[in-house]
């Protein structure tokens, strides 16, 4: 168990929270230009990733030809 | 400029980026210590990174006393719903009965089923974790995948399937939906979604095609296509029953287009990625639109504009649906999606919580005549075959075959979550149907006939002495449900009955007529008396329940029309969804012709494929909607039949599967259900097409309605008839294609089954083995075990599978050389 933890009382929670907030964005794909950072950074460091705008614009492109059904 | 933007985030939000195992990080230098019976447990690549956890296995006392529990709660429940006769049930126990039944149908049945024809080996990597493209095929936390694929496939049909059941009494239908989805629905979803995992997430129709042959694999594409658009049609005519002459109901779920596309622009030029902050800004507009809707309705605006025909209705659907497909999906598309995944979150929660707080009495018998003969009035048919294609969501489901076969299996971990995700995903879809049932039972009986029962049924059942004698619906309705043949729980007259308030606020009981009216005023309604389709009587029923949790009188318009607009939505986002892939689907068929059609940048092309998708559902919902006869009873068993069917062809394909694989002393698994559904859809097939029961067989329908129109004069019977003519062609056409392509796909399926049983041949058309390199939870709740493998992972994983890595950690592993190169 990490240390640094026992000393917070209100760590638990604020873990708790946070792993909260950290589903609900991966839920909604809130999280997915966070995550396309991260990515890029370790593929293609030293290249310029795309910004924000131009990224959500590409996922939207992507999902113009990917159109999942939903059901009944 | 951009740089700042990355490092402030990184700076104010450092530490949003630890996942939920933040508590279990350590620093890079400490691994986890295991004890020797827990490194017995871990699964370890030839590398001896953790890749998986073997279950552990052991009965400790606690765990059999859990079990020993949740048994006697499960078989008290039963009890209570199916033996105890005499009083009247509460409907607690639907809750209580059903998830120990689905705790015990996880636990055992659907391991039973993993150990002996998934196998699941944590070892093999996933297509997520092969391909892991950060597009289609990306690695998702298995919570977030459950939610994923839970919206995905639960919409309208577990509401409204179990409502129009209950006509049957509330013991036929819960028996199928908790029973049904633990052999059927959650065996076929499960297994799907792990087939298509093994096949790099392919279709149905694409596995359909690989496992028993180019011919039937066609064939079953097509049919499904021709389905797909039965299924749009009912979907849709449920949608236009519930917003028919509601002026309320057309300004709140009309007002959900301006705010999807303002969220959608918003989305695009303002503040891209921000969808929380834009989702409860569309929300909160949502509720907005719902409580001024009383207001709007009650204007002469809305009044003279808002009270719309069902046919003009039609026209709004099939404009908006061809819109819908055509326009940028995130102008229109995916905000709605935003919007519906809320609302369902919203509504499903909000129900639990008022069945749980309220714990209403069940108002409807246990089994009511309609389940022996053929004359509800809801739909027709006895309980085998037609209970079972009536509810199709909730206890089986093909359509969840396309979603189990769609982005569900691109997105998972680890094979070993397939339980969790398929069959999990669909015990909460049937609990969902289970609380819609409860819903329904709990209102007065005569409540629940009057609303579905059609007006020309209603008008048969009060006789022309009472249609021309009364002025209107509600007492035509009283005294045709009086009429029906259905007796109360005590065996006596059934009669509609209504609590209210009056002016002074007393709480009073009104009775027939007045009871309707009542209702209709209760909930800001014209009239709601035959109201099909089972949206409304669902409505009333969460108004019925949730007004007593909170707002009282005043509320009870709200939660109607809450109810209306999810129902709405739901329908909405498959509408547009559905006839997108289809456009798909249809331009790719008509580029093997004209190949132009196959390039998805010609909008001619686009506009075309969709006006063809549009109009073929289109005409469908048309037909549906001006049916003298009441278009839910004549078009709903079709579409359960056709819902049914596609279930019958992914059970088949899985069968098939399973047998190539070579596990064909399991295949009873899948063979259960599939069977069962087969003898079911081909019987109700069979009775629509032979019977001469005119309330059950198409084709009798249309002789009779021909031979009278032979004998008619007046102008306006000729064109009902006409109308009953060429309706029940269409349907009865349909029911025999149906029937026919089925079955020959069924001939292909068992000549693939006989051949490889034959020759032993056990070649399977699974992706090869790759080894995993990344570790994930199995369960929902992670274990003590769990978190230090996640520690572990962390230290010697892949980088680009670490989820929730800060980036510094991530640069200074890459730089220090300590990762492995990612796949693909």
């Amino acid at each position: 168990m990490s240390p640094g933890r026992s000393d917070r009382p209100l760590g638990r929670v604020h873990a708790a929270l946070l792993s909260a907030r950290t589903l609900w964005r991966d839920f909604t794909g809130e999280s997915a230009y966070d995550r396309y950072l991260l990515r890029h950074s370790l593929e293609h460091p030293g290249h310029e990733p795309m910004s924000e705008r131009q990224f959500w614009r590409a996922r939207v492109d992507f999902d113009e030809e990917n159109v999942s059904s939903g059901c009944c | 400029m951009h740089h700042d933007l990355v490092t402030s985030w990184y700076d104010n939000d450092d530490e949003s980026q630890v996942t939920q195992f933040m508590a279990e990080q350590t620093s890079a230098a400490t691994l986890p210590t295991y004890s020797p019976e827990e490194e017995e447990r871990v699964i370890r690549n030839t590398q001896g990174v953790p890749v998986g956890v073997k279950p552990d296995r052991r009965w400790t006392p606690r765990r059999i006393a859990i079990w020993g529990l949740i048994t006697v709660l499960g078989v008290l429940g039963w009890t209570m719903l199916a033996i105890v006769r005499g009083e009247r049930v509460n409907t607690i126990w639907f809750v209580i009965t059903a998830v120990c039944t689905y705790a015990i149908a996880y636990r055992f049945y659907a391991l039973y089923a993993q150990r002996k024809i998934m196998r699941p080996d944590d070892t093999n990597a996933t297509p997520a974790e092969r391909i892991n493209n950060g597009k289609d095929f990306d690695p998702t936390n298995r919570v977030v995948l459950y939610g994923h694929h839970f919206a995905a496939i639960a919409g309208a049909g577990p509401l409204v399937g179990p409502v129009l059941a209950a006509q049957m009494g509330y013991l036929p239908g819960t028996l199928w939906i908790v029973i049904g989805v633990c052999l059927a629905g959650a065996i076929q979803d499960m297994l799907v979604l792990f087939f298509s995992m093994r096949r790099g997430g392919r279709s149905l129709g694409q596995m359909a095609t690989d496992e028993i042959g180019p011919v039937g694999g066609i064939v079953a594409t097509i049919i499904v296509f021709v389905m797909l658009m039965i299924v749009l049609a009912v979907l849709a005519m449920i949608c236009v029953n519930a917003l028919a002459a509601s002026p309320w109901g057309v300004f709140s779920v009309g007002c959900t287009i301006p705010i999807a596309i303002a969220m959608g622009l918003w989305l695009r030029f303002v503040q891209p990625g921000k969808i929380t902050q834009v989702s409860l800004v569309g929300f909160a507009l949502l509720i907005g639109v719902i409580i001024s809707g009383r207001w709007v309705s009650e204007s002469s605006f809305g009044q003279a504009h808002l009270h719309l025909s069902p046919t003009t209705l039609v026209w709004a659907m099939i404009i908006y649906g061809f819109f819908a497909a055509v326009l940028p999906v995130w102008m229109l598309l995916t905000p709605r999606d935003y919007l519906s995944t809320f609302m369902k979150v919203g509504t499903i929660v909000v129900l639990a919580l008022g069945i749980i707080l309220v714990r209403p009495i069940v108002e409807m018998p246990a089994v009511t005549e309609f389940a022996t003969n053929t004359a509800g009035p809801v739909f027709a048919g006895g309980i085998f075959p037609f209970l079972f294609i009536t509810i199709a969501c909730g206890a089986l489901s093909g359509m969840h075959a396309m979603v189990s076969s769609g982005t569900s299996p691109k997105m998972i971990q680890k094979e070993s979550q397939a339980r969790m995700i398929g069959y999990g995903g669909m015990l909460m879809e049937s609990f969902v149907a289970v609380m819609a049932m409860a819903a329904a039972v709990s209102l007065n009986q005569g409540i629940y006939f009057g609303m579905n029962t059609s007006t020309a049924t209603v008008d048969n059942l009060a006789g022309s002495a009472v249609v021309q004698a009364a002025d209107n619906r509600e007492d035509i309705t009283a005294e045709a449900v009086q009429n029906l043949g259905v007796s109360d729980v005590y065996g006596g007259q059934i009669r509609a009955a209504w609590d209210t308030w009056d002016e002074d606020g007393n709480t009073v009981t009104v009775y027939d007529g007045d009871a309707y009216r009542a209702v209709a005023e209760d909930v800001g309604e014209t009239s709601i008396v035959s109201r099909t389709g089972g949206a409304p009587t669902l409505a009333v029923g969460m108004a019925h329940i949730l007004h007593q949790v909170g707002g009282g009188r005043t509320m009870m318009g709200f939660w109607y029309h809450f109810a209306i607009m999810f129902e709405a939505l739901f329908i909405l986002s498959a509408v547009d969804a559905v006839t997108r892939v289809a456009r798909f689907q249809l331009s790719d068929a008509l580029g093997n012709v004209i190949p132009r059609f196959a390039d998805p940048s010609w909008r001619i092309g686009a506009w075309i494929s969709t006006a063809v998708v549009v109009a073929a559902w289109g005409s469908l919902l048309l037909m549906g909607v001006t049916d003298p006869r009441g278009g839910i009873q004549t078009l709903y068993p079709l579409f359960g039949i056709a819902n049914q069917l596609i279930a019958a062809v992914a059970l088949l394909v899985v069968t098939v599967m399973v047998v190539r694989k070579g596990y064909a002393r399991w295949a009873w698994i899948p063979i259960i259900p599939l069977v069962f559904d087969t003898v079911v859809t081909f019987t109700a097939s069979w009775q629509k097409i032979f019977s001469h029961d005119p309330a059950l067989g198409y084709w009798q329908q249309w002789r009779d309605a021909r031979s009278l129109l032979t004998t008619l004069t007046d102008p306006e019977e000729i064109a009902v008839e006409r109308a009953i003519v060429r309706n029940t062609f269409i349907q009865g056409t349909l029911s025999i294609v149906f029937l026919v392509t089925v079955a020959f796909v069924m001939v292909c399926g068992i000549i693939r089954i006989v051949r490889t049983l034959r020759t032993g041949d056990t070649t399977t058309s699974e992706d090869p083995r790759q080894e995993s390199n990344f570790f994930a939870p199995t369960t929902m709740i992670s274990t003590a075990l769990d978190k230090k493998c996640v520690a572990e992972y962390e230290v010697v994983g892949d980088p680009a599978l670490i989820p929730g890595l800060k980036q510094a950690d991530r640069a200074s592993r890459q730089t220090a050389g300590t990762a492995t190169e990612t796949g693909s």
